[in-house]
């Protein structure tokens, strides 16, 4: 470095020196009291908020929670094991907020909207904060826009908007997360933000997310906020709230987001061992009595604005691991309540080879039908009903060969149906190819095809129809409009493909 | 049924000996440990005390005052504080002042004031941490 520099250097110092004018106010401090597992006893700190930063001696931050008669109860964002009996500690008055900026995208944070991936600072003025109360009434507007997944099962059975609330939930390895990732991977040239949110999972699990949306090229459109299983259950507790602040950022600038919260089961238990600490009684499962709000309140956050507002919106994805598929749990219950819908994914269909494992019959999208565009719609109809019949007479073809022929047709379609939903994981599918393959399976005309060549005829049908039904995919990328003529020409498309296919 | 706080046990004890003197008090007092000893409180009565201490001033208008300095303070300077707090600080109703000085060289110069859970710091120490905070945060 030349003199030049250093003289730079001290002559800014300066300058901020000069310029630099302490504050006198008066402060309300407190004493620690006692300190164990993340949390602080604290005596004296009268008007405090709740939910209001303390700084203690040295440095470390923390939010009151509880505000007792004698006492308040303080979680401890940081290393609590500095923390000593006796320390003063100051009220900010400042509600718990994080930095949020645009240069936040591309980049890894911790839950308090730090970088942790050693790419530098980032440096921004503005802060949200963590809780804040969602989007009233007069500045929604209802779901009327699709959110791609390039998941066939998912964008034709269980349709998600923008605005809405979807729940991946499903026991341990059974592609929760695959889906999530699969759905960001897909938002590529989609006008779309996401979010993932890693709630206490382990860093070789993310640092493996990271790596393949930074393959994928999501990484240009995703921001991860972590909270990984060796931090403190108080920066779990706060990461999700975190990432939905990041995201409101981008709503409130008429941006649509996607933001998923992997787990938030995970999240559940981090608060029950913060409230069970806190000495607060517990309830059925031992988590607290206020574990719905703790849901509802993030999941409420997620919306569609109307025009007036910006017309943003953010579409939550929170994931929940069931345990032996017991969907009646508590934690799951509350979050099914909370949601527009569920995506439930079945361990039994990931060992039959079904992936993604997804049960079409308990998987339900309350608001994303509006959303689907129509040629989706016309194709997708029929599609769950055939389905549900299907696994009906399948059950009850076991018991005997004599079948009519109306319902072995209608058994051969369901396989058929079961073989083109499968797809295997980070290859997600365009809408308009979707409807082509699926246009083909509900119109009947692949009942001739092997069941076992269905995915061969698949993928030598959409590179067919791509040169061969020109009008009909102009018409679904652009207007997203289903004509007469498009779709005879799409027929004559699949008819030829099938003739050369089957000689 | 919720959990009997320190602050509720000493609210007990300041309205039982309330008003109370020679004999009387005795008894008062007695009774006090009695309870305290039976309830095995007794090793938590320095803390009990404390809150009967905050419980009494409050009622007889005491304000305790901490003023730590990095230099002696002199008597004239110590009345007008006593002065200036009695006026500036409305909330507290102080009708009496009881004030603790304590030296700290660490402090480096000015002065900072404790009153109950607030503070008021214009310590240079303060000041360069303010700075410095300010300096790293650029």
């Amino acid at each position: 470095m030349t003199t030049k520099n250093h003289n730079q250097i001290v002559e800014n110092l300066r300058k901020e020196i000069e310029n630099f004018k302490a504050e006198v106010k008066s402060e309300k401090i407190g004493h620690v009291v006692e300190v164990f597992d993340g949390i602080a006893k604290v005596s004296g700190l009268s008007d405090i908020k709740a939910s209001e930063i303390v700084t203690f001696a040295n440095g470390v931050e923390g939010v009151a929670l509880n505000l007792e008669d004698d006492s308040v109860g303080v979680i401890v964002l940081g290393d609590f094991s500095k923390i000593r009996e006796g320390d003063e500690v100051k009220a900010t008055g400042k509600i718990l907020e994080v930095p949020v900026s645009d240069l936040q995208i591309g980049r890894v944070l911790n839950a308090l909207g730090m970088p942790i991936d050693g790419k530098g600072a980032i440096k921004t003025d503005k802060t949200n904060p963590v809780e804040r109360v969602a989007s009233g009434v007069m500045s929604r507007q209802s779901v009327d826009q699709p959110v791609q997944t390039g998941i066939k099962a998912i964008d034709a059975l269980i349709p998600i908007g923008r605005g809405q609330r979807e729940l991946i939930i499903g026991d341990r390895q059974t592609g929760k997360t695959a889906i999530a990732i699969d759905a960001i991977l897909n938002q590529k040239g989609q006008n779309m933000i996401c979010v993932y949110v890693s709630i206490g999972q382990k860093d070789s699990k993310l640092r493996k997310i990271e790596t393949r949306l930074a393959e994928g090229g999501a990484m240009d459109y995703t921001i991860i906020v972590s909270a990984g299983s060796s931090e403190p259950a108080a920066m779990s507790y706060i990461a999700p709230y975190t990432g939905v602040a990041i995201a409101e950022h981008f709503m409130d600038a008429g941006k649509d987001v996607l933001i998923i919260y992997d787990d938030l089961s995970k999240h559940a238990v981090a608060y029950r061992e913060i409230s069970l600490l806190l000495r607060r009684p517990p309830g059925r499962e031992a988590y607290p009595g206020d574990v719905f709000y703790l849901h509802s309140r993030l999941l409420e956050r997620a919306c569609r604005k109307n025009k007036d507002y910006g017309g943003g919106s953010i579409t939550a994805l929170p994931i929940i691991e069931t345990q032996a598929g017991d969907i009646s749990a508590y934690i799951p219950t509350n979050v099914i309540s909370i949601t527009d819908g569920q995506i439930f994914l079945e361990t039994d269909l990931f060992y039959k080879g079904v992936r993604p494992a997804v049960n079409v019959g308990f998987s339900v999208s309350r608001v994303g039908g509006s959303a689907q565009i129509k040629g989706m719609k016309k194709v997708a109809g029929t599609l769950k009903l055939d389905l549900a019949q299907f696994r009906e007479l399948e059950a009850f073809s076991q018991f005997g060969s004599d079948l009519d022929d109306a319902t072995k047709r209608q058994l051969e379609r369901g396989k058929r149906a079961v073989e083109m939903l499968k797809q295997p994981q980070y290859s997600p599918v365009v809408v308009e190819h979707q409807i082509i393959t699926l246009y083909a399976l509900v119109k009947g005309m692949i009942d001739e095809v092997p069941v076992e060549k269905i995915k061969e005829f698949e993928a030598g049908l959409v590179a067919y129809a791509e040169n061969n039904a020109k009008t009909f995919l102009k018409d679904i990328r652009e207007t997203k409009m289903w004509t007469d003529a498009g779709e005879a020409e799409l027929k004559q498309a699949i008819g030829d493909y099938k003739a050369g296919f089957l000689s | 049924m919720a959990k009997i706080s320190v602050q509720n046990i000493a609210q007990a004890i300041a309205g039982h000996t309330k008003g109370k003197s020679g004999g009387d008090l005795d008894v008062a007092v007695k009774e006090t440990l009695n309870f305290l000893n039976k309830k095995k409180l007794l090793n938590r009565s320095d803390e009990i005390l404390d809150a009967v201490g905050k419980i009494i001033d409050k009622e007889d208008g005491v304000v305790r005052i901490k003023v730590l300095s990095a230099k002696k303070i002199e008597e004239s300077e110590r009345k007008r504080i006593e002065e200036d707090i009695k006026n500036k600080f409305t909330e507290y109703s102080a009708k009496e002042i009881v004030s603790e000085y304590i030296e700290d060289k660490e402090l480096l110069g000015g002065m900072k004031i404790v009153i109950g859970d607030e503070i008021l710091d214009t310590t240079y120490r303060n000041k360069l941490n303010q700075l410095s905070a300010h300096l790293i945060s650029k």
